[in-house]
C-alpha cells in the first residue's frame, strides 16, 4: 500500500532527472565564474618581501647607502626595481634605515652631500635637507621626514621590506 | 619625472620646481647595427637611473631618434627651442654616439656590457650616472 503512494511518476522521474542534471550543469558552468569574481577579493595580499641588504656588522654610527633590488609585480609583468637606503645606527644602538627619497618630489638625497651642511640629509634638487633621523629641516622644501622602511635581522643579515612614513615603521 | 600620464599629473602641479628636461639621443645606423644598438640600450639605461636620482626637477623626455646621416646638430637647436618655450630651463642631450657630441650633448661612451660581470657592470654604470648627475647639478649650480 504504501509503496503505491511512492509511486514515481514517468513525469516526475523525468522532472527530478532534468532538474538534477541542468543543476549540476549550471553549477559547473556558474561556480567558475563565481570564483574568477571573487578571486581578487580571496587574494591574501602580498606584502612586499623583506629583502637581504647588508651585513649588520657593517653597519656604523655613519649612514651608509646600501644598493638592493626588489621584486615588482605590475599585472602580469613582473620586473626588478632598485631601491636604495640610508642605514645607521642611532644613539642607543638601533638600526635605522631610511629611505633616500626626498619626502618634497622624489629625488635622492645624499649624505653630507652638501659642504655647508655637515651631518645631515641633502638633496641636490631643490635643496632641501634632513637630520640624521631623517627630521626634515624647517625653511627647506620638504615638509615630512624621510621615509623608514621596516627591518628584520636574522643571522647578522639585515634585511628590509617597505619603506613607511615616520611613526608607521 | 617620465613622460607617462601618471608623472605629468605631478608635472602639471609642481612645474615651478622641474625646470631641466632630459632627452636620450638614440642614431640608428644600417652598418654596424649591433654597437647602435648597444648605443641605445646604454643611453637609455644611464637616462633611467638620472632620472630616478633626480625625479623631482628632471623630467625624461622620449629619445630623440635620428638616422646616422641626418643632421642632427639643427633637429637638436629645434627640440632645445621647443622645449624652452615650455618653460624649461635647462635642456641636456644625453649620448653616447661620439660622431655628434659637442658641447651640447653631454656624452657617456658605450660599453660593450654584455659580458661584463654584474657587480663590475653597476659600478661603471654608477660612475657615468654620477657623471651625467655632475654636469646637471654644475648647470643648476650656474644659473642660480
Amino acid at each position: 500500500m504504501s509503496e503505491k503512494k511512492h509511486r514515481v511518476s514517468r513525469r516526475q522521474f523525468l522532472n527530478y532527472t532534468l532538474t538534477g542534471v541542468g543543476g549540476f550543469m549550471a553549477a559547473g558552468i556558474l561556480s567558475p565564474m563565481v570564483r574568477f569574481a571573487l578571486d581578487p577579493i580571496l587574494k591574501e595580499e602580498t606584502g612586499q618581501d623583506m629583502v637581504a641588504v647588508a651585513q649588520v656588522k657593517d653597519i656604523t654610527t655613519e649612514p651608509q647607502r646600501f644598493d638592493f633590488k626588489v621584486k615588482v609585480k605590475d599585472a602580469w609583468y613582473e620586473s626588478e626595481e632598485p631601491r636604495s637606503a640610508w642605514v645607521f645606527k642611532d644613539e642607543n644602538g638601533d638600526i635605522v634605515a631610511l629611505s633616500p627619497i626626498c619626502t618634497h618630489l622624489g629625488c635622492t638625497v645624499n649624505w653630507n652631500g652638501d659642504k655647508n651642511n655637515p651631518n645631515r640629509f641633502f638633496c641636490p634638487c631643490h635643496y632641501g635637507l634632513y637630520e640624521k633621523d631623517g627630521t626634515n629641516v624647517p625653511n627647506t622644501p620638504p615638509t615630512s621626514p624621510l621615509h623608514r622602511y621596516e627591518y628584520e635581522i636574522k643571522d647578522g643579515t639585515l634585511y628590509l621590506g617597505k619603506a613607511k612614513p615616520r611613526g608607521e615603521a | 619625472m617620465k613622460w607617462t600620464a601618471k608623472d605629468v599629473d605631478m608635472y602639471e602641479q609642481t612645474k615651478e620646481y622641474v625646470d631641466t628636461a632630459l632627452i636620450p639621443c638614440i642614431p640608428i645606423g644600417g652598418t654596424n647595427m649591433k654597437a647602435f644598438a648597444e648605443m641605445s640600450e646604454h643611453v637609455s639605461l644611464i637616462a633611467n637611473e638620472v632620472e630616478r636620482q633626480f625625479k623631482g626637477r628632471v623630467m625624461l623626455f622620449p629619445p630623440l631618434t635620428y638616422f646616422v646621416h641626418e643632421q642632427v646638430q639643427s633637429r637638436v637647436r629645434e627640440w632645445t627651442n621647443m622645449f624652452k618655450t615650455f618653460g624649461f630651463q635647462h635642456i641636456c642631450f644625453l649620448t653616447s654616439h661620439a660622431d655628434v657630441s659637442d658641447e651640447t650633448f653631454i656624452y657617456i661612451p658605450s660599453l660593450p656590457l654584455e659580458h661584463v660581470d654584474e657587480s663590475y657592470k653597476q659600478k661603471i654604470v654608477r660612475q657615468q650616472v654620477e657623471q651625467v648627475m655632475d654636469a646637471l647639478v654644475t648647470k643648476w649650480t650656474l644659473k642660480n
